[in-house]
């Protein structure tokens, strides 16, 4: 990509739009079209738990450990939650700083003490916007997995398609996510010591 | 020294209640590093048609994945994201029978930075009888996946619990109920 004065990068050829496939290779010279990403987020460190409930058709676990982080005054960062198979996967993640919070009244919880697994930190990576295009969820999984980044969960919302992934990938990501996405030019670097290479 | 504001409301205040009616739900279970091939599968089949109205994954007891995925039929052609051929061509993707669900979400002043939503939201939900498939919340926004023609009667429960833009509850007042793919209130 080539610097403009205002900082900005030039799109590089064959991006959004011109109806090249990705990853299809150099055509005609030309580097291989990237998707572009407007926008990207990475979230401070987050506690993640993973709750599993047998035989529950019901989200009723979920409900009593949202019950008692609002009553923790506790924030949810992230939550899925669905029935597969007469079982409730869920993963939910908060502020890392209130792990010790969490698990004192979880460990007060008859009910959820056997059934939550504590895991982290984990950051969660936002890419936006997603256009509802599973191109965009493909690219990124496949960065993201083929550079053995760990994966724990993803979920979209109106824009954004979020990862949750392991904290300490971090220094990875910009490189990781700079082969197959235009990354905005005007992105801060995940980190202060680690860059977007152009 | 640090001051520390916690936001918190009785009722809490919503931008309105979104409806999707009749979408269909796709769930596949597979090791995670065969996720992509998963999902590319579901990109050739979709080709150039932006599919999903909501996707999420998550790992099980087995440590596989569980993916799903939310797609409305209205844009698929005959080409798209039919079970059937997931199953010639990969052999098992959609281990579970779609489903049609309904897919009701919202938004509120800073929900991604407050506690206690998605309590009040199992709240306003309690006296509930049939089952929630999914809840997702992400950056701000709350989803609830539910079976289909259960849309409309959870947003008016939500409607009732949670505090709604005058101006929107009036655009909708006598419109409600109406059926369509995409409701509001």
């Amino acid at each position: 990509m080539t610097p403009r004065k205002n900082g900005q990068f030039d799109r590089p050829v064959g991006g959004k739009g011109t109806g090249r496939r990705q990853g299809s290779g150099p055509v005609g010279g030309y580097p291989p079209a990237k998707a572009i990403v407007s926008g990207i987020k990475v979230s401070p460190p987050l506690l993640a738990l993973r709750l599993r409930a047998d035989r529950v058709t019901t989200p009723g676990p979920v409900a009593l450990l949202c019950r008692i982080l609002r009553d923790a005054k506790v924030n949810i960062a992230y939550l899925t939650s669905s029935v597969q198979k007469n079982e409730w996967h869920s993963l939910c993640c908060m502020e890392w700083a209130q792990r010790d919070t969490v698990a004192a009244v979880l460990n007060q919880n008859k009910i959820l003490e056997n059934i939550v697994i504590f895991q982290g930190p984990v950051v969660l990576l936002t890419l936006y916007p997603h256009g509802f295009s599973l191109k965009m969820l493909n690219l990124a999984l496949k960065a993201l997995i083929d550079n053995g980044i760990r994966l724990h969960g993803l979920a979209s919302s109106i824009s954004a398609l979020t990862f949750v992934i392991d904290q300490d990938c971090l220094s990875e990501l910009g490189r990781i996510l700079s082969a197959p996405f235009d990354l905005p030019g005007h992105a801060l670097p995940f980190q202060s010591d680690i860059h977007i290479p152009a | 020294m640090e001051t520390i504001a916690v936001y918190w409301e009785p009722v809490i205040r919503t931008y309105g209640f979104h409806v999707q009616q009749g979408l269909r739900m796709v769930q596949d279970r597979s090791a995670i590093n065969e996720l992509p091939r998963r999902t590319d599968a579901l990109q050739m089949m979709s080709g150039s048609v932006s599919a999903f109205r909501l996707v999420w994954a998550q790992m099980d007891s087995a440590g596989d994945i569980v993916f799903s995925l939310l797609y409305d039929p209205v844009h698929c052609t005959n080409e798209v994201l039919h079970r059937e051929k997931f199953q010639d061509q990969r052999g098992g993707f959609a281990a579970q029978p779609e489903v049609s669900v309904d897919l009701v979400y919202f938004q509120g002043p800073h929900f991604g930075d407050r506690y206690g939503i998605m309590d009040f939201t199992f709240n306003a939900l309690s006296g509930y009888e049939a089952p929630l498939l999914a809840v997702v919340c992400s950056v701000a926004s709350v989803y609830l996946v539910v079976p289909a023609n259960q849309g409309l009667k959870i947003r008016d429960m939500l409607a009732g619990a949670f505090e709604v833009p005058t101006t929107v509850r009036d655009q909708n007042r006598g419109a409600g109920a109406a059926s369509g793919m995409h409701c509001h209130e």
